[in-house]
């Protein structure tokens, strides 16, 4: 029996911190915000300067991979001091790109799951496009309820991992798990798991390299779009990669559809 | 619009509500503060007219889970471990500290259910509402969420 009493205890000693009180009152007594009158002449031009600044340093050469465009909200970090590794943060895809699914195949990594929580699974699913490219989306699902929000790129194993745990322990005997997933499977005994906070999504051009990774937060669902560590070096390879994209929409769609039918299983 | 004096009462009465939500939610401190100052914040920029106090907890309710979503959003999140707040609260009993952990180890959406139906006294149609899923689901959440926190009281014991 589920004890209401005891539940009711328990959480009664949760209490929100004294200073947001304090906070309140202090930003309450500046004048309330003022109501809208409608679109004003400054906010178009102020998106209009928005939109032609944005281009300028699109054109500059701001930070792509592939048709994918790193999102304000890694901008906004670096604003707040933090460190930003290259290469990391939220990626939007720019640049349409048809495409046609071709099947869904589960299948289960036993180096991720020993790497996972066990009720991990991994699923792929190949798409088409219209230039008879082939693509590879891939994504683990786990009942996990955390979230994956930071991804490192690991050399070593040519992957994105989540670069933040929730028990704090890393994986420090990686090497062994691939040479036992290689041979007679994963000696998970050896393997210190890392639980990662959520689902990781990847997609990858099987010639070539795109990266990028988003966060759904309806079905708590990270995505990474992956590849190796060469993607940025040829310009030529940057602008082919171009018109293999997908356009988010078409993409976001895609991965709601394979998450969709891997929930009804 | 709320007059400020009445602003500041719902502040107080509410703000322990907005934030156990939250921590259900982020199961994290300093995000739980910051989704709790949003949320106010927005009740007293609102211009809904409230048509009782109901309507005013039920709509905060709705903000905060719609807050606690958005959260999500962004990659970048700022962290604390749970022992560090646990640490900081006062159990009466180490059963009370054993649940806390053993709650905060489901799965979110059991987790967020279970608080709301358990300690805010929502009915499961509430909760459908709340959380925009089907009632039936929620039915089924609380049921595993149970079942969940059984299995692992007893592997505890």
């Amino acid at each position: 029996m589920f004890d209401k009493k005891l539940y009711v205890e328990t959480f009664s000693a949760l209490h929100a911190s004294e200073d947001t009180l304090a906070e309140i009152r202090k930003l309450t007594s500046q004048t309330r915000k003022k109501a809208p009158h409608g679109i004003r002449p400054v906010v178009l031009l102020t998106a209009l300067l928005v939109f032609l600044l944005s281009f300028a340093a699109l054109a500059a050469g701001s930070r792509r991979m592939g048709g994918w465009v790193h999102h304000a909200s890694v901008r906004s970090v670096e604003k707040m001091g933090l460190s930003c590794p290259d290469r990391l943060g939220e990626y939007r895809l720019s640049g349409p790109s048809p495409f046609r699914r071709i099947h869904v195949t589960p299948e289960e990594s036993s180096v991720l799951k020993a790497w996972l929580d066990p009720d991990y699974t991994w699923m792929s699913a190949e798409y088409q496009n219209e230039a008879g490219q082939t693509l590879s989306l891939g994504f683990g699902k786990t009942d996990h309820p955390l979230w994956a929000y930071c991804f490192s790129y690991d050399a070593e194993a040519e992957v994105w991992l989540g670069a933040e745990t929730d028990t704090g322990q890393k994986n420090t005997e990686k090497q062994d798990t691939e040479s036992s997933a290689g041979s007679s499977g994963p000696d998970i005994k050896n393997v210190e798991t890392t639980k990662y906070q959520g689902c990781t999504i990847y997609l990858a051009a099987r010639n070539r390299s795109m990266e990028a990774h988003w966060v759904d937060p309806e079905i708590g669902l990270c995505l990474v779009l992956s590849s190796g560590p060469d993607w940025i070096q040829d310009e030529t390879e940057t602008q082919n990669r171009d018109t293999a994209c997908l356009t988010q929409r078409e993409f976001l769609n895609l991965v709601k559809h394979v998450i969709d039918d891997n929930r009804t299983k | 619009m709320l007059p400020k004096e009445q602003f500041i009462e719902m502040a107080e009465k509410y703000m322990d509500m907005i934030f156990r939500i939250a921590f259900h939610y982020v199961k994290n401190r300093p995000e739980a503060d910051d989704i709790t100052q949003e949320v106010l914040l927005k009740l007293y920029n609102t211009k809904k007219d409230f048509e009782n106090e109901d309507h005013i907890r039920h709509w905060l309710m709705r903000v905060t889970v719609n807050c606690c979503k958005k959260t999500f959003l962004s990659p970048w999140r700022k962290t604390e471990p749970l022992e560090t707040y646990a640490d900081k609260l006062s159990f009466s009993t180490p059963e009370h500290g054993e649940l806390f952990y053993l709650t905060m180890d489901l799965p979110r959406k059991y987790r967020v259910a279970i608080y709301l139906y358990y300690y805010e006294d929502c009915s499961t149609e509430e909760i459908a509402r709340l959380l925009h899923i089907p009632k039936a689901t929620v039915a089924t959440h609380l049921h595993r969420g149970r079942e969940l926190l059984r299995k692992k009281l007893m592997e505890v014991k």
